[in-house]
Formats: structure tokens, sequence, C-alpha cells
């Protein structure tokens, strides 16, 4: 199999540097700021809002948010079906949706760079058996699998995490596995070997700081797929369960309202598509940062 | 043939671990009894259905049928699951097919308009296009084009999958999502062809510019299109299940949505089969089609 003929592995890597050179440094900026303020939401939510985002009260259902005249001033974002102060769910939300992208990341990245170093590095069968579980998981629709996971097993958020996280390390692989390819041959890690270094040391030692640009992109596009499938499975009533606060279920909870109260998705719907736009252009930008200070 | 025995292995590898997510849903005996038979009953099922012997007979047993045609019976509507499928098929395959066209259609001439100024305001207006295709939800991209066109204009049916009209904003909203990856691939091949030897010779003969682009560039660089597209269409099979379930369409994604919520295994474990097998089916064809095409590229 050579590298060219490889459809299931060369698509996905070619994302890495969607965003053009001129932008980056302002995108670095601007999804880093938006970045910070949903982390500052979530961190703080307890103090941003005096309201929990369980209470509910029927006698205030529906209040429209600020920007659409809403007549009350206790509740900025209003309030949902149920009477629960949409700001505070929004808040809440976000704790869920950052915890997800990040504990998914966390989980998987080790799976993935770890079978990339492995294949990259000994090439040959090692390299034929890395190949192979990354087109298993590769043929396995993602979506699908992990909600028939979730629906077997259960949806507390740490399963969540870990059944994502046990799908989504193949582009960990793809690109460590090619970068280690390039840089086994090279002088350092030859140096390195006549030295008397162990291979263990020289994986760790020599080539993975040189992957630290590439995959810091990996895992923040990584995050931010785990954040829209956390929201997707949530929406699809398999993921978070009521009460709690999850941007894919607060739109779940409205989609029957979507004809008379829009604003119950749109809210939820955005502040998801910020924070994914977010993560993108920060890793985008953050490779370009970190690949210029190694002078790579 | 060593690309053919792997897809073969992958596919041998994808029936295991669906046979084990059906073994992973629990009981089939009492789920078939139903949940106040006696246990006798559920003994007398267990024997019946071989449920006692050890699992890699089972497993040899169960792929025995599902090479015969034989996929089990769906627990909920008591119908052998291949006549369900069957059913529902041809929605989620129309779904898919007129999301990769849309998709086609839509990122082909944005990406040769990105190609031909590479980092031009146009080339980055493109890449913008793309960036937000990665990065809108999906189902609320849906819910956007319900209020709009649905609602506000009326010019589109919501829900349901009985004329062509009702596959529109469906195929809009799973086919967007794949508009980045095919938008980068048909920009980076023409940004290479354009500067290939070839279409300066051609250039230098005299052609017009059009007919170099479309006729000589554009046609080396469909050739990864190619793979993309078996890639995404098996994305767009297993990611219908969100779109489905929002249009009311009762394709197959739908289906499994239900299948999942009713615990009704047999048939969540025949889509995801039969899903995973049309990606390894379709990835082989690509790079088979690939290598015939383009002789630079040699399978082993």
């Amino acid at each position: 199999m050579s590298a060219t003929s490889d459809t299931t592995l060369a698509p996905r890597t070619d994302s890495l540097g969607s965003v053009p050179r001129a932008w980056r440094k302002r995108g670095l900026v601007i999804g880093g700021t938006i970045l910070l303020i949903i982390i500052l939401m979530a961190l703080l939510a307890p103090w941003l809002s005096p309201h929990s985002p369980y209470d509910q009260d029927l006698n205030k259902r529906l209040i429209a948010p600020w920007f659409l005249g809403g007549a009350d001033p206790a509740h900025l974002l209003g309030t949902d079906h149920l009477g629960r102060d949409y700001f505070a769910r929004m808040l809440y939300g976000a704790r869920v949706a950052l915890m997800v992208g990040l504990g998914t990341v966390a989980l998987s990245s080790p799976i993935g760079i770890t079978l990339g170093l492995l294949g990259g590095y000994y090439g040959r069968r090692v390299d034929l058996v890395v190949m192979y579980l990354v087109m298993v998981r590769l043929s396995l629709p993602v979506v699908l699998v992990a909600l028939a996971v979730v629906g077997l097993i259960g949806s507390e958020l740490t399963i969540i995490m870990a059944v994502l996280a046990s799908l989504l390390w193949d582009r960990f692989v793809v690109v460590t596995r090619s970068l280690v390819m390039q840089l086994r041959e090279r002088e350092f890690v030859l140096a390195a070997r006549a030295a008397g270094s162990s291979d263990l040391a020289i994986l760790l030692r020599e080539i993975l700081p040189n992957l630290a640009a590439p995959l810091t992109v990996v895992a923040t596009l990584e995050m931010a797929n785990a954040i829209l499938l956390e929201a997707a499975l949530s929406f699809l009533g398999l993921g978070v369960k009521p009460p709690e606060a999850s941007w894919g279920l607060m739109i779940a909870e409205a989609k029957d309202m979507v004809f008379f109260e829009p604003w119950l998705i749109n809210i939820p719907g955005f502040a998801l598509f910020a924070l994914v736009i977010g993560i993108n252009l920060f890793g985008d930008g953050l490779r370009d940062a970190l690949s210029i200070r190694r002078g790579a | 043939m060593r690309r053919g025995a792997l897809a073969l292995l992958v596919l041998l590898t994808v029936s295991l671990l669906s046979f084990a997510l059906l073994k992973l849903s629990g009981d089939l005996a009492i789920a078939l009894a139903g949940e106040q038979a006696g246990a006798e009953y559920v003994a007398f099922l267990r024997k019946q259905y071989g449920l006692d012997d050890p699992l890699i007979v089972q497993y040899l047993r169960w792929l025995g049928r599902l090479l015969s045609g034989d996929l089990g019976v769906s627990f909920y509507f008591g119908t052998p699951v291949t006549a369900v499928l069957a059913e529902k098929f041809p929605i989620t395959m129309s779904l898919g097919v007129s999301a990769l066209l849309f998709a086609v259609v839509l990122s082909i001439p944005l990406g040769i308009v990105a190609a031909l100024k590479p980092d031009s305001w146009i080339d980055r207006a493109v890449l913008g296009v793309a960036l937000l295709g990665q990065a809108i939800p999906t189902f609320w991209l849906c819910f956007l084009m319900i209020l709009l066109f649905g609602i506000n204009l009326g010019w589109l049916p919501i829900s349901g999958s009985t004329t062509w009209a009702h596959y529109v904003m469906p195929a809009v909203a799973l086919g967007y999502y794949a508009t980045p990856a095919f938008t980068r691939i048909t920009r980076a091949g023409m940004i290479e062809a354009l500067g290939s030897d070839y279409v300066r010779t051609a250039r230098a003969k005299g052609l017009r510019r059009p007919v170099v682009i479309l006729k000589h560039a554009l046609r080396n660089a469909l050739v990864p299109v190619v793979s993309v597209a078996a890639v995404q269409f098996g994305f767009m099979l297993g990611g219908s299940v969100v779109i489905e379930t929002i249009f009311a369409m009762h394709g197959v994604g739908y289906l499994a949505w239900q299948a999942i919520s009713q615990n009704d295994y047999p048939v969540v474990q025949a889509i995801v089969l039969i899903v995973a097998s049309i990606y390894v089916v379709l990835t082989l064809a690509a790079d088979l089609l690939n290598a015939a095409i383009d002789p630079r590229i040699r399978i082993r």
C-alpha cells in the first residue's frame, strides 16, 4: 500500500492548515478570546448567575431574552419551558462541553500517539497492524456506534467521554505515524541511536518533542469533534440526561417549540458554533506560534 | 493483493464487533421470550437457538447465516431484519447520494476558484466557507433551514420523504458538513496541477485558459476527489441518524435511532455492519479505481 493510494488515511490529514497564513495570527487572538470567555463562563458559573440551572418556576415559563425585548431583568437570556433560567443553563452547559472536549482528548491522544509512534518507527509488520486498526476504526460509523454503545452501557459523562475517546484516536495515529516516518532517518535520531539510546528513549526524547505543534492541532480538532458529538448524542436523547444542562440537550428540549420560540434553539446552537470555531482558530494559530518558535 | 486481503480482514473484524454488540445487549432468549416468560421457556429457547454453545461456535453460526443473507429477527417488528432494512434503505441511499451531489457541486467550483489565485481574498473567503462547514453543528443548521425555508418562506416541506422537495434540506445539511474536505482536496489538487509541466505545455500550445483549467488540470485534480467521495459517502450514511430524526425521514438512520431506544439490537447490529461494509467496499473500490486511472499509484 503506497502512501498516495491510501484513501482511508489521506483525506483527513489535509484539514490541517485549514486557515490561510494571513489569518492565523488574528485567528489565535480571536479564537483564544472566544475560548477564554467560554472557559471563564464555565468556571465562574455559580458566581455569574444567581439562579440554579435546575430550579423550575412554572409561573415564569418562556420569558424572552433581553435582545427580544424580554421583560424580566432577572433572566437575561429568558427562561425555558419549565421556567428555568436559560443563562444559568447555558453556563452549566459550557462546563459539560468543555469537560467532554478535554476529557475525550486526554483519553484518546495517548492511544493514538502510542500507535502512531510504534507504526511509524518500527514500520513493516508493526505498521501493518497499526494501519489495520486504523482501517477498522474508520470503517465504524462514529455517531451510530457511539449511540449504540451509550444506549447499551449508560450515559454518564465519564462513559460518554470513554466511548468518544475509543472512537476518536485515528487522526492522532495518522499524523504521528507519517511524521515519525520522516523523522526516524534524520541525523539527530541516528546520532542518538549511535550513542546507544534505546528505542524508547529515542521515541520519547528525540522524536516526540518534535511532534508537539502538529499534535496540538489534532488535539484541538478532535476536541471540537468530541464536543459536537456529545451535543448530537444528547440531542438524540442518548447523551447527557435531564435535568442536567448540555447545549445539545437544550436544543432537544426546545425542538417542539422551534416554530414559536426559535431563540431557545438558536442560543445553544450559536454557542456550540462559537466554541467550535474558537477551538479551530486557536488550534491553527497555536500550531504556527509553536512551529515558529521551534524554527521548523 | 495485500490491499484486498486487508479489506477482507477489516470486514471480518467489523463482523466480530457487531456480533459482540449483539451479545452485550443482553440475553437474547429473555428478549425473545418476553419479560414475563417462565424460566423453563427461556431455557428452552436458549437451547433451541444454541445460546448455550461456546461463543466461537455461536459466532461462526451467526456468520454462516449472515453470509446466506439472514440477519436475524427484529425484536420490535417481529420480522426478519433484512425485510425491515430493505424497506428503509432506499430513503437513506437517496439522501446520501443527493448529499454527495450537493457537496461535490458546491465544492469543486469553490476549490477551482480558490486555486486560481491562492492566498487572494477569494481563496480566503472559500476557506472561510469551508471552516464554517466544519464548525456549524449539523442539527442547528437543520433548524436554521427549517426556520428560514420551511416556515418563514414556506418553500420546502419540513418533514417526511415522499417527494424530491423533502430531500433538499436534509441533503444540504448532510452534504455541507463534507464540503470542507472536498473543497480543500480540489484546491490542493488544482494548485499542484496548474503548476505542472503538462499544463504549461498546454498553455504554450496556445490553448485557451478555460480549456486548460477544465480539461487538463481539473481531470488530474479530480483523482483524489474520488477517494474523498468514497470516504465521505460512508460518513454520510452514518451521519444520517441526526438528519433523518429531525426531518422525520424514515430511513436507516431513523430506524437505527429507534432501534437503539427500543433495545432492538439485532437491527442496530445489522445497520452498523452494513454501513461499515459499504465503507470498506467503497474505499477499496476507490483505491483500485485510482490505481487504474493514475499509473503512478501502485497497489501492492
